[in-house]
């Protein structure tokens, strides 16, 4: 079935792969006939109703808990570099100062931030 | 500086430039439908998607401005690559999977998901035109700077080549060759900059690298003419009487007493004797008379310690001047929350199946952009110490850096950043495109079109962008490509980011509110740059004092502004009445 401008009109499902559980993001409610929208429909506004699984609702806390462990990261670092930007020339690990350890720290944690979300949320 | 170009150089540019053209007429073959020109199908692997995530977003901008930047003032220039790097947890975070859920196309798709507004889809529209315009400017910008060495043209053809070729890649196979524009440019932008890194650090550093003596250390003098004409230290710029390259290390650490050169360095080691090392940068200083411009670069000698610290850009971390400081500060709010709000990048979400291959392509994208930014301070770094960067020109450094080690990694460097401009403008265009077509034309103007109309409005629409994007290029071409991105995060973070976030976490959100969050943040972020020092300096050549605004970079209040907006305009407006959800599928 297309929409009026030719448009599928299966998005956010996939016509060709078909997935019960395929939204477990924030903000994102399921309505009783299986569609997708936005937060407002939590509330039963526009007819539908919040249902999502278990597995879906931990990942979405994971998913926000992972987002404000890097919030908290990426805003102390930003506090160190406006405000004592002295202590980043220190060399506590020897061959590199703090500003570049910090920084590569940074690039690893956003990484290893996402791959732990990958592994740890339900594929399906 | 003058350049000369070489065969070889010239024929790696070509065979690059013509085979991702050639792999657009290819694709254009494939299929011409509004779900192909617009998303590729939906059906893009998500390794794939990921690798071409790399390709849209590392722009000239993360390139040459970033290495640039770097080799110029140091750690400062690594700052951006933090700061576009995190931006990619809000969109991994937040963003994705609804994004995914509640689009088609492009971005006003989505925002206008529950409400079906006509405002909301003209708001969103031009939001997403301003910002690709903005972001268009540093990518052609960038695109004339290399072809300038590359080829020896001057900087304007450049510009008219990658509109001209980013135009062609956009009309013959829209999304599709696009897709694949970027995958192969990613994949190959992450490959060549470990290859450069890799030659950096076997090369270690040397005393004076590229002079057979010491680094001649008298002050060079560029003078422009009313008339035009360069002069060089007083006398015509010729390619025998030139400025001299600069960028070298004066003293190396005392461990290495009696040595010119460390030998190979393992990465750690590496920055860790940089930070011990002693370098001359060259610092410029203008002055204007009736006989013309005069640009006087003179070499200061520097601690790597002090240059890997914070402070040799953003002046005010170490002079502790509070307007400096916010400024500082609200770019790298900028650079947090842009990412997730820049169209071309969220129009990507609509390439993959579903939800779970947009997390997946996100983190794939997260993996290599992240390894790339690594990357990004060891090509500056090795630009700095290289002997070889051009003191006019910072968004030459990393193309200068491997014309240091030979002509062939020149010309394939340059080839590859010039394929990161056709990769990102090709995601650019197609943002622009798909508002103008789509969202404007038929859905705002309720213009009814079939699917081969859509496909050919949005044709038309390139071709138009393509023009502007050209003419941009020429415009803006004396400033840091760096610096101009900056801009166009602002924009993007003001305008669209509270919409978003708020539509996804506040019920209470109406249509109202997204309108009134959009433009504000939009008109705010960009009222902003156009009253800001910044700008007064570079842009009207006007005294940075007499600007109106405390700091250049708006970030810090047209963000919240947003927020704040949309929050007050839907307490203060009915709440709308969302669509039912069974007629979310149903809509154009």
């Amino acid at each position: 079935m297309t929409t009026r401008f030719g448009f599928p009109t299966s998005l956010p499902r996939s016509s060709k792969n078909e997935r019960s559980d395929e939204i477990a993001s924030p903000g994102m409610c399921r309505t009783a006939d299986g569609r997708y929208t936005a937060a407002s429909h939590r509330t039963g506004a526009g007819g539908s109703e919040h249902m999502t699984t278990p597995e879906e609702s931990r990942g979405r806390r994971l998913g926000l808990a992972l987002f404000w462990v890097y919030v908290l990261l990426y805003a102390g670092f930003m506090g160190l570099v406006l405000f004592r930007p002295d202590l980043l020339s220190l060399r506590p690990f020897g061959g590199v100062n703090l500003a570049i350890a910090s920084g590569m720290g940074l690039i690893a944690a956003a990484f290893g931030l996402a791959l732990l979300s990958l592994v740890a949320r339900p594929r399906r | 500086m003058l350049y000369e170009s070489s065969p070889l150089a010239l024929a790696i540019f070509a065979t690059f430039v013509l085979g991702v053209i050639g792999l657009s007429f290819y694709l254009g073959r494939k299929g011409q439908s509004a779900q192909a020109y617009y998303a590729a199908h939906g059906e893009v692997h998500w390794f794939v998607n990921g690798i071409a995530f790399a390709g849209d977003y590392l722009s000239a901008a993360s390139f040459l401005g970033i290495c640039g930047m770097i080799a110029f003032h140091g750690y400062d220039g690594f700052l951006y690559s933090i700061g576009f790097l995190a931006g990619w947890i809000v969109a991994l975070f937040v963003i994705a999977e609804p994004i995914k859920a509640l689009g088609r196309f492009t971005f006003a798709d989505a925002l206008d998901a529950r409400f079906n507004s006509r405002g909301i889809k003209l708001a969103v529209a031009v939001s997403t035109l301003v910002v690709s315009v903005f972001y268009l400017i540093p990518q052609m910008v960038g695109a004339g700077d290399l072809i300038v060495p590359l080829l020896g043209l001057p900087h304007w053809a450049g510009v008219v080549l990658v509109g001209v070729a980013v135009t062609v890649i956009v009309v013959t196979a829209g999304m599709v060759s696009t897709t694949w524009v970027q995958f192969i440019k990613g994949s190959l932008l992450v490959f060549f900059c470990g290859v450069l890194a890799a030659l950096i650090l076997d090369r270690g550093l040397t005393v004076n690298a590229g002079r057979a003596g010491a680094e001649n250390l008298a002050p060079q003098v560029r003078t422009v003419r009313p008339d035009g004409t360069v002069l060089v230290d007083g006398v015509p710029q010729s390619r025998s009487h030139d400025l001299r390259p600069v960028g070298t290390i004066l003293r190396l650490p005392d461990r290495y007493a009696g040595r010119t050169s460390t030998g190979p360095l393992r990465p750690l080691e590496y920055l860790g004797v940089l930070e011990d090392s002693t370098i001359v940068t060259w610092t410029p200083s203008k002055r204007v008379d009736a006989e013309g411009t005069h640009v006087t670069y003179t070499p200061v000698e520097r601690k790597g310690v002090d240059l890997l610290k914070p402070g040799g850009y953003f002046k005010g971390l170490t002079t502790g001047n509070l307007a400096d400081r916010l400024d500082f500060a609200s770019l790298m709010l900028a650079l947090f929350c842009g990412t997730a709000s820049l169209p071309h990048i969220l129009i990507r979400y609509y390439t993959v199946k579903d939800a779970a291959a947009a997390r997946q392509s996100t983190v794939v994208g997260i993996a290599a952009i992240g390894a790339f930014y690594v990357l990004t301070l060891y090509l500056g770094l090795g630009a700095m110490t290289s002997g070889a960067l051009d003191p006019t020109s910072s968004n030459m450094a990393a193309p200068l850096l491997a014309k240091s080690f030979s002509t062939t990694l020149f010309a394939i460097i340059s080839a590859i950043a010039f394929t990161t401009v056709l990769g990102t403008v090709s995601g650019l265009i197609m943002a622009g495109s798909g508002a103008v077509a789509h969202d404007l034309v038929e859905n705002v103007f309720g213009v009814r079109m079939t699917d081969h109309e859509k496909v050919r409005c949005g044709k038309i629409a390139a071709v138009g962008l393509g023009v502007v994007a050209m003419a941009l290029g020429i415009l803006f071409r004396s400033f840091n490509v760096s610096f101009l991105v900056g801009w166009a995060f602002n924009i993007a973070a003001s305008a669209n980011l509270p919409a978003l976030v708020m539509l996804l976490f506040w019920p209470r959100t109406t249509k109202q509110g997204i309108i009134a969050a959009v433009t504000v943040g939009m008109a705010a972020s960009l009222g902003w740059i156009l009253l800001s020092a910044d700008t007064y300096e570079k842009v009207y050549g006007w005294s940075r004092e007499a600007s109106v605004v405390p700091f250049s970079q708006p970030g810090l209040v047209t963000i919240p502004l947003g927020f704040f907006v949309l929050v007050v305009v839907s307490l203060l407006s009915p709440r709308s009445a969302a669509r039912p959800a069974s007629q979310i599928d149903a809509r154009g």
